[in-house]
């Protein structure tokens, strides 16, 4: 049962208006019908009552005289102008109750109640899926590299982790989503030229049909070991045409643009894909990558849910042990929660201590696991108790269980690092504090992005 | 949203014209129908300019009558500089609801507009010998998607 709080003397405020508007369509529900909560861009619900097929059983039909008055008493200024609706009154109905968006309530999947959230941004938090493989079966392996708060060294660990993988023999690209702080691209590019064009020139073209024949691949400067893998890199802003400035800005302001059947996220999708094509059409070898590292931009930010919900089989999060991390990430995860798509979203997160210091017994990492843990537990299954944690299908992995979502891939601090300028020194990899910090991270992130999403090897 | 605001009383008007239209029109009553599919259009499209634009109805003059019609004030001088009456309205006109991320989708439902480039509110006082069957179903097409937009956006807030 949705527990919803009695309303109070003072003002209902937005949070509260969800658990009452729940438990009031639970009521309906209870009546013998389906009923589609719809919350506004403010806020605000909408009760639609499904009658479409048949009319609404005796204990509902009168239900606006029943039910009108207590829910635009219950939830105050989020019920909306017309809080309680009919399906079979309205032109829009089919659309509304047939939408992709619209998700069982997840404290009760089974009932009646389904949700469909209108928001202004960042809705894409709430549509996980996995890559498909490709048409041949063969994967690529998309990774997306995320941190709630910047400055953690993502973009340097998915340097180091590109080269590491190219010395593996990979052909890896990784793609600078960061584009409202563009970096990566440079620092993967090892003193190669960019590209004149970048990812955000894909997404400006092809709004108007005209990406064909852009430049927005190079291979890095950067020789990998071995001879076999291969490193690329699309930069989000390219090197530009001479004597045309580049606009960098007026480009961004137009990025996010949803387009007639295509919305941002099939678009930076599209663009993806776009980059990993020119790998293959530009290489010598023909050879499509077959691991892509997607950097992230940080913070809850739309293309930080395209690449963690549906771009990546796996992703990677940053994050240094304090208050605001696991402030950020537990609002986060609440989200994907309250959305039903815990499941969907949880098998292929995996934590990275970033910037770990040195403490006695590993106290900071034990410390890190804890919070980590008491996060995730929100997207994990509860297992009843009594039951056998074992023997159950629950997805409740333990405080000590290393292959866990929750269990920290360590990157060491290491002074040396913070004076490093890893577009000019030659080498940097090799330098032993490098190697000493990225010991861990480096086999285990190898091992979690090559493995097949989804299985017993997957990301968990 | 008061129940005697302007926007309530156009998204009332927007529904109840197009009930009506249809209903002319199932019983070949063509010119009649053909009338109010483009108060029906204009009342909804009239209806979301005052939800999710500047447009406003206020006193033109500070108290003054609220206007009766929709206007867009210029920044400037303060005074309407575009006031919204009856179709057809261009491209332009319409312009300020396509703004932000869903511009483009909104350009090409909007787009239909183009089928009341020949309608005026003045035809209900004509004989109703030029009204043609293609013509009334192209604009019935166009009021039905917008009818819905509008009742949409009106549930979720914002516009598809």
């Amino acid at each position: 049962m949705t527990d919803a709080p009695e309303p109070a003397g003072g003002p209902v405020r937005f949070a509260e208006a969800r658990p009452r508007a729940l438990a009031l369509a639970h009521e309906l529900a209870a009546g013998g019908t389906d009923v589609l909560a719809v919350r506004d861009v403010l806020g605000r619900f909408t009760l639609l009552v499904d009658d479409r097929t048949q009319p609404l059983p005796p204990p509902l039909e009168s239900l606006e005289d029943d039910y009108g008055p207590r829910l635009a008493r219950d939830l105050g200024p989020y019920a909306s102008d017309r809080p309680l609706l009919r399906a079979s009154g309205l032109f829009s109905a089919d659309t509304l109750l047939g939408s992709e968006r619209a998700v069982p309530d997840p404290q009760r999947p089974t009932g009646r109640v389904r949700i469909l959230d209108n928001t202004v941004v960042g809705e894409d938090w709430a549509q996980v899926s996995t890559p498909a493989p490709e048409a041949d079966g063969s994967r690529t392996h998309r990774t997306a590299l995320y941190g709630f708060k910047g400055g953690v060294g993502r973009s340097t660990a998915t340097a180091v982790l590109a080269r590491h993988l190219a010395d593996q023999g990979h052909v890896v690209l990784v793609v600078d989503l960061d584009l409202e702080s563009p970096g990566v691209g440079t620092l993967v590019a090892a003193g190669a030229d960019l590209p004149p064009h970048g990812v955000i020139d894909h997404l400006v073209e092809s709004a108007v049909g005209n990406a064909e024949g852009l430049d927005h691949v190079i291979r890095s400067g950067y020789t990998p070991r071995g001879g076999r893998g291969e490193l690329w890199v699309a930069p989000a802003r390219g090197r530009g045409t001479p004597g045309v400035p580049y606009a960098y800005v007026d480009k961004l302001n137009r990025t996010y643009a949803d387009v007639p059947g295509a919305d941002f996220a099939d678009r930076l999708e599209q663009a993806v894909r776009a980059c990993e094509d020119a790998v293959a059409r530009d290489g010598d070898s023909g050879r499509r990558p077959d691991i892509v590292l997607l950097d992230s931009r940080a913070g809850i930010h739309d293309i930080a849910a395209v690449a963690i919900s549906r771009l990546c089989d796996l992703a990677l999060l940053f994050g240094t042990d304090n208050a605001q991390t696991w402030e950020g990430y537990g609002d986060l995860f609440a989200a994907w929660l309250s959305s039903g798509q815990a499941p969907a979203v949880r098998e292929k997160l995996r934590m990275v201590a970033s910037m770990v210091p040195d403490s006695p017994e590993g106290a900071y990492l034990q410390s890190f696991r804890e919070h980590a843990w008491e996060c995730f537990a929100q997207l994990y299954d509860d297992v009843p108790a009594g039951s056998d944690e074992y023997g159950s299908d629950a997805f409740s992995p333990s405080l000590e269980d290393e292959a866990a979502p929750h269990h920290p891939v360590p990157i060491l601090f290491e002074p040396g690092l913070v004076g490093l300028d890893l577009v000019t020194a030659p080498g940097w990899q090799d330098r032993a504090f490098v190697q000493a910090a990225y010991r861990d991270f480096l086999p285990t992130a190898t091992l979690l992005i090559t493995a097949d999403p989804q299985t017993s090897e997957g990301p968990r | 949203m008061p129940v005697n605001s302007e926007q309530h009383h156009f998204a009332h008007a927007a529904t109840r014209h197009y009930e009506d239209a249809v209903f002319l029109m199932d019983a070949a009553r063509l010119p009649n129908a053909d009338h109010h599919f483009g108060v029906a259009v204009e009342c909804a499209l009239k209806s979301l300019l005052l939800r999710f634009t500047a447009v406003t109805m206020d006193p033109v003059k500070p108290g003054g009558d609220r206007s009766k019609m929709p206007y867009l004030r210029d920044p400037k001088t303060g005074k309407p500089a575009h006031k919204y009456g009856h179709l057809p309205w261009v491209a332009t006109d319409v312009a300020l609801l396509t703004h932000g991320r869903t511009a483009s989708p909104l350009t090409t439902a909007l787009g239909g507009l183009s089928a009341f480039a020949a309608w005026s509110v003045e035809h209900r006082y004509l004989d109703g010998s030029e009204v043609v069957e293609g013509d009334v179903g192209r604009r019935r097409t166009v009021a039905e998607k917008l009818i819905a937009l509008h009742e949409q956006a009106l549930i979720t807030g914002r516009l598809p």
